[in-house]
């Protein structure tokens, strides 16, 4: 068995729907740059605000002011080089440096497809997707190859594969199949939807919505792996992700992403079908196919980086079994899991800073320090709450509190069941350090969702 | 290829179909009528108060212009009801800060206090003054005219005395003239085209009126201009010391109370749908609170309308003058902001969760 799959990924294919994939990748990444950046988000979020939120490990990453629009234009043009093909190793070496370095600033804004897309941005670093199609190619012949092992297309096919499956499996618990939560409580804020408004206040719409994206997430990339099925899957997949877009708009541009990152899926004859009609539309020269195939020796090293980096990636989604207690109230374990709409979850945190020695004591106003998203995340993430109370003691200590005691007063609401406080009352939070372990601090929730 | 094509094309086709089959059944039986919470709320709250206002406004200037006139002790008194009169209307409507009543900053420009007494009258004696310019919100409004009718500790006389200097009659209609054209200008607006900008405007999301009342009515007013402005500030709940000049009535010395339960009964009000004249309840948001609870079987409007009724009793329990409230007693006056706060928390989290409205416009993985 284990030679045969040895031989299986070894095999020659085509290299045209990782060419495709490349360009696809290249251009919607372009846009979701050009998109934050009009939005106005670069200010709002990594100029205005006072303080970050670092990830855990990475507190090292800091902003450095206005020179952040640098750092988004390299991260821009270098996604556009992606899609040329043009210096495509410095390109994507570049992309992934500066796209993972401002997803590192502040967890804030952390979105399961900005991880996705940091991760890609690795596999592309490492597989040859310029070597055909692509500007690097057409200048230089001697860097033209038709054929890739196997594994190089198979890489971003598996890394597509564990996040719809990981997608998949956190669906399966009683509050989202059960209890069609959390849409029983989206659904109906989209009474304004064309068609489709009359509809929400109707309970089997959330289940079927719950339904049948627990089954899509779980099944479609089975369907999409095999060549006899494929045909059939990518009418699901635009469908759920069309689907997606109408209903949540605010899940920005995950469905767009998701949707063109699955025509990796497609087989070389449609890749190719998709090369010639961009072809036609940029009035590129002719694809030469020399049918040279890559050299496996330059591949040596990358493929046991590959082996290391899927380890981690099955790992990491199923750390959170060695936390205690409800996954989605302490969310010990929850981010880089591939858990996307599973909860509506709301909070307030109600901050007072105490000085042990003098009694003196302040209530905060969490906006004179965070941005409105920052208040809103921080108020129902343990973690962040944590570093908001670091923040505050270090603050006030500065102000001439000597020895600053911080509590929260928190209240937390999950799937729309009745809040109750998500820190223990009384816990002096500058007292307790962030690390690995469980948190102590965060109250027990008084209910029971079942499942993964 | 081909294939492909073909069926995606029908795939969706034939979803397209099936659901506007669906749609020519009418109504779903049970489904809320959204829409009606934003049409009673314009026609029967918002615009009834405006052009109430209006005419409140509108008799202060010209009561104003009358003592300016003649300041007579008789004069001083009417203008001193059509002030109070005015004051206590504003506190009625003074949270529709959305569309016209946000870009006149009618917050600002109406309600900034304490005034600034000091430039006042250096204004006055100056003669020369902008209203319009920015840093010209403490000069104005009705605090500021409330130092002008009442004065620091002073007797009728003397105030009626000081209003022989044509130069502070000027400044006292000036102030009057403009409380009355921004009054008529928001009520024109809204009787105009943004009565159905903000009834058409459906949804929970950006740009929806929902939304907007979420992220300026229902949270920030009542957060800074009730629970911090009205009670945390005064008492001192965020500060080592009290502040007790920071109070609206500072200078009448009577009516503190009277205005804080005008803009808490306007605030609960905005909630329940309740009509601006007719004080009858229609469609509204608590409404659809308890739609949204009788699909998860929770209690969660019941909690509201307890808390913003304890908030009312809080309030009623107070002396009249928070000056001195939060000179004697400013626990009182933090028990109200607590009153406020426990609102506060279920709106923005209970709330806000079950009617699934965005608080913050940012990109998000639902959670």
């Amino acid at each position: 068995m284990s030679f045969s799959l040895r031989e299986y990924i070894n095999e020659s294919v085509h290299v045209a729907p990782l060419a495709v994939f490349r360009i696809l990748f290249g251009a919607i990444i372009f846009i979701s740059l050009v998109r934050f950046w009009l939005l106005g988000w670069i200010e709002d979020f990594y100029i205005k605000p006072q303080l970050h939120f670092p990830f855990y490990g990475f507190e090292f990453v800091k902003p450095i002011g206005s020179y952040i629009y640098i750092i988004f234009a390299i991260a821009a043009l270098s996604a556009l080089f992606i899609l040329a093909g043009y210096k495509y190793r410095l390109a994507t070496a570049a992309f992934f440096l500066s796209f993972t370095y401002i997803e590192l600033i502040d967890k804030t804004y952390y979105l399961n497809h900005y991880y996705f897309v940091s991760l890609v941005g690795f596999i592309l670093l490492l597989v040859p997707a310029s070597s055909f199609f692509s500007v690097d190619a057409s200048r230089n012949p001697e860097k033209e190859y038709t054929y890739v092992p196997r594994w190089t297309v198979g890489s971003i096919r598996l890394m597509l594969c564990l996040v719809y499956f990981f997608a998949g499996i956190a669906k399966l618990n009683s509050d989202w199949l059960l209890e069609a939560l959390p849409l029983k409580i989206w659904l109906p804020s989209k009474y304004d939807l064309p068609i489709f408004g009359p509809l929400v206040d109707e309970i089997w719409l959330a289940y079927l919505f719950s339904w049948f994206g627990a089954f899509y997430d779980l099944f479609i990339w089975i369907f999409l792996l095999n060549r006899k099925t494929r045909p059939y899957a990518f009418p699901f997949v635009i469908i759920f992700h069309v689907f997606t877009a109408i209903f949540f708009p605010a899940i920005g541009m995950f469905p767009y992403i998701m949707l063109l990152s699955s025509l990796i899926f497609l087989d070389a004859r449609a890749a190719l079908y998709l090369l010639k009609l961009f072809k036609k539309l940029l009035k590129i020269r002719g694809i030469s196919t020399p049918g040279r195939i890559y050299p496996i020796q330059k591949l040596l090293i990358i493929k046991p980086l590959l082996v290391i980096f899927f380890s981690i990636q099955i790992l990491t989604p199923v750390r959170y079994l060695l936390y205690p207690g409800e996954l989605f109230w302490s969310e010990e374990g929850f981010r880089f899991s591939w858990r996307v709409m599973l909860m509506e979850k709301a909070g307030m945190a109600t901050f007072t800073v105490k000085d042990s020695l003098t009694e003196r004591s302040v209530l905060v106003n969490n906006s004179s320090f965070l941005n409105p998203t920052q208040e809103k995340q921080m108020s129902f993430q343990p973690d962040m709450i944590l570093q908001f109370a670091h923040f505050l003691g270090d603050y006030y200590k500065k102000k001439g509190f000597s020895r600053p005691q911080v509590f929260v007063e928190s209240y937390v609401t999950l799937n729309g069941r009745p809040g109750q406080a998500i820190i223990i009352p009384h816990t002096d939070l500058y007292k307790q350090k962030e690390d690995f372990s469980h948190k102590d601090w965060i109250a027990r929730y008084n209910h029971d969702i079942k499942g993964f | 290829m081909k294939r492909l094509f073909i069926l995606i094309t029908m795939a969706i086709a034939g979803f397209l179909a099936c659901k506007k089959e669906s749609k020519k059944g009418g109504t779903v039986a049970g489904a809320f009528n959204r829409k009606a919470i934003l049409v009673n709320m314009a026609d029967s709250l918002i615009i009834p108060g405006y052009r109430d206002f209006e005419i409140k406004a509108m008799e202060l200037d010209t009561k104003a212009s009358l003592f300016a006139g003649r300041p007579t002790e008789d004069n001083l008194s009417a203008l001193r009801t059509s002030w109070l009169n005015a004051y206590t209307t504003w506190q009625r409507v003074a949270l529709w800060n959305i569309g016209p009543g946000m870009s006149e900053a009618m917050l600002s420009n109406l309600n900034t206090y304490p005034t600034n007494v000091v430039k006042i009258e250096a204004d006055i004696d100056a003669g020369g003054y902008n209203l319009n310019d920015n840093f010209a919100k403490a000069v104005q409004g009705f605090p500021a005219l409330e130092y002008l009718i009442y004065g620091d500790n002073k007797d009728a006389i003397s105030i009626i005395t000081a209003f022989s200097d044509a130069k502070r009659a000027k400044y006292l209609t000036d102030l009057t003239g403009k409380i009355s054209a921004l009054a008529s200008k928001v009520k024109g607006e809204w009787g105009n085209s943004y009565r159905n900008t903000f009834v058409n405007a459906e949804g929970l999301d950006r740009g929806s009126s929902l939304g907007e009342l979420f992220n300026n009515t229902f949270l920030p007013y009542v957060e800074m201009h009730n629970r911090e402005a009205k009670f945390g500030i005064p008492a001192g709940q965020r500060t080592p010391q009290t502040f007790p000049e920071k109070v609206e009535g500072y200078y009448s010395k009577t009516y503190s109370k009277q205005l804080a339960l005008a803009a808490w009964e306007a605030y609960k009000g905005a909630w329940l749908g309740t009509g601006y004249t007719t004080g009858k309840t229609g469609s509204s948001l608590a409404d659809y609170v308890a739609y949204m609870d009788s699909k998860k079987s929770t209690q969660v409007y019941t909690k509201l309308r307890n808390q913003l009724d304890a908030i009312g009793s809080t309030i009623k329990g107070l002396d009249n003058n928070f000056n001195s409230v939060a000179k004697n007693n400013p626990e009182k006056l933090k028990e109200v902001w607590s009153a406020y706060q426990s609102v506060i928390t279920t709106v923005k989290t209970d709330i806000a969760s079950a009617l699934s409205v965005t608080i913050s416009y940012v990109d998000n993985d639902g959670d």
